[in-house]
């Protein structure tokens, strides 16, 4: 079996793009600047989602009521990574989780965050998270480091 | 209701393998080759061709200037589907039903050998948000359905084993299937690489290679073809939000109201007893229980019980997947066309060694979209 050959193929495409956030993960992003957490309501369904949309899909309602929520919240989902984006096993597992915040009623829609300072087998839906910010935030998703367990 | 009924009249599958050593035209190629006289037409007799294939899977967009030729649609009314091949198969059926032709070719194709599928997969998340976040591809997404489903239900993670272990022996009796080593049973299953909990390698999808054809006439003419009509009893399409953050992820909403549609098409009011056999695309292993409780396959509401007392096996009283399904072989973007010539296959008699005795109602479903956010369900029959 004769051994594969690969040639390279010159191409022009790497496709950058400019997409527009929007205004209003505009306005997410900088008030993650300023460690707040903010979300938009939807008049008919009640949904508070967070990060904000400007429209509701379900109901087809452009939104305008901004909330505030609590950067601190609860888990509701979850799943350990073992493995990269790409299948490449990990020095040491993540834990990736959906946490539903404080503050915005019933129907939260839940934010991702990673979640550190518990062992993975320890994870539990249902656990009170708090969110660790970065110490020099700059309107970035980053800014909101990751969450951990509420201290006691 | 479709205007005029639509019939399987034909089909022709590739080897689902992990690497067919072939350009995907060659692959086309041979396959649509196969399935004109297996359905017993030729060329000229072929109204519309309707492709189903994705651009990043095939690394260029428009890719299929390059694969009308081999799938016979040289000069001939041909369009594109990037969905599943149920979704093309839709397509195709409607526009039989609409009255403009009468025969229709349904060409899905993969190489899953030539792209990262994960890669690919993760082109399709919001930039401005979801990619951000850093930890979102196929699997991940549907790590977080696996979970909220097992939690919900209170099921251990070894029933993902199970299905996979189901699946695999089933399609040691599928000569298409050479995707993986189907030799494996629950407990090393169970055992085998995590990836994002609770999902592990051999309860994911292999990525394939595959083509997968569908010849489709409506009537009258599918009356007059060389192979008996299998026909579309009934068919329904539904999507559920894209953010996972957004869908309640224990459901499958979207493949529940797909499959109700369909039902009430064909007049089906009590699936678990008149589908005699089933073919899913449950591209990780918890999706196969999910689906079967959101379509009604079940005695009582557990998919887990069912399972578990052989009611899903080839055995069973409603066999799921006898073909080993996407967990047993999975060239995206094809895996809805070859769950639906199974389903014919099944009705015609001629599936082989994984044949269901006795079947007159056979289903097929088909996904596309992260953790099954978009479902196509359909009954066929005599």
């Amino acid at each position: 079996m004769s051994e594969k050959k690969f040639f390279r193929v010159p191409s022009l495409v790497t496709m950058p793009c400019a997409w527009s956030v929007g205004p209003f993960l505009d306005r997410f992003y900088a008030e993650l600047g300023q460690k707040k957490i903010v979300g938009t309501r939807c008049p008919k369904c009640r949904t508070v989602f967070v990060p904000p949309r400007s429209v509701c899909g379900a109901c087809w309602k452009p939104l305008t009521k901004w909330v505030e929520l609590k950067d601190q919240g609860e888990l509701v989902n979850y799943t350990v990574a073992h493995v990269d984006m790409r299948g490449a096993a990990l020095q040491t597992p993540r834990i990736l989780g959906m946490v539903k915040l404080k503050g915005g009623g019933a129907k939260v829609t839940a934010i991702y965050g990673e979640i550190k300072g518990v062992a993975p087998d320890r994870v539990k839906v249902g656990m009170k998270l708090a969110a660790v910010w970065a110490d020099e935030p700059k309107g970035e998703l980053t800014d909101l480091s990751y969450f951990q367990p509420v201290s006691k | 209701m479709f205007e005029r009924k639509v019939a399987i009249v034909g089909y022709a599958m590739s080897d689902q393998a992990d690497r067919i050593e072939d350009t995907r035209e060659g692959m086309i190629f041979d396959t649509v080759r196969a399935a004109l006289p297996q359905a017993g037409i030729t060329r000229d007799q072929i109204g519309t061709v309707v492709m189903c294939s994705n651009d990043f899977y095939d690394g260029h967009t428009i890719s299929n200037a390059f694969t009308v030729e081999p799938a016979a649609a040289y000069a001939k009314d041909e369009t594109k589907v990037e969905q599943d091949g149920m979704h093309a198969l839709l397509y195709a059926a409607m526009r039989l039903a609409s009255g403009n032709y009468d025969v229709a070719l349904v060409v899905a194709h993969s190489k899953g050998s030539e792209f990262e599928a994960q890669v690919a997969l993760s082109a399709q998340l919001d930039p401005t948000y979801d990619r951000q976040f850093g930890w979102f591809n196929d699997i991940s997404m549907a790590a977080f359905q696996a979970r909220a489903f097992l939690d919900k239900k209170k099921l251990p993670e070894e029933v993902l084993a199970q299905v996979a272990a189901k699946n695999f022996a089933h399609a040691r009796k599928n000569p298409k299937a050479k995707a993986r080593d189907y030799s494996a049973a629950a407990e090393a299953i169970a055992r085998s690489k995590p990836l994002f909990t609770p999902l592990r390698e051999q309860t994911v999808y292999p990525v394939t290679d595959g083509c997968c054809v569908a010849v489709l006439a409506a009537e009258p003419k599918a009356r007059k073809m060389k192979n008996k009509p299998i026909w579309i009893k009934g068919i329904g399409h539904w999507q559920e939000a894209y953010a996972l953050s957004e869908r309640d992820l224990t459901k499958m909403e979207s493949a529940k109201k797909a499959a109700k549609r369909a039902y009430k098409m064909a007049g089906v009011t009590q699936p678990a007893a008149e589908i005699k056999v089933a073919e899913l695309s449950e591209h990780f292993a918890h999706q196969e229980l999910q689906l079967a409780e959101a379509l009604g396959l079940c005695e009582g509401t557990s998919a887990a019980k069912n399972l578990e007392a052989g009611r899903f096996g080839l055995k069973g009283k409603l066999p799921i997947n006898p073909s080993g399904g996407a967990l047993s072989a999975c060239a995206l973007g094809t895996v809805g066309l070859v769950r639906a010539v199974e389903a014919a296959q099944q009705v015609l008699g001629e599936a082989g060694e994984h044949q269901v005795k006795g079947v007159k109602l056979a289903l097929a479903h088909g996904q596309c979209g992260p953790a099954a956010q978009n479902n196509v369900v359909a009954v066929f029959g005599k």
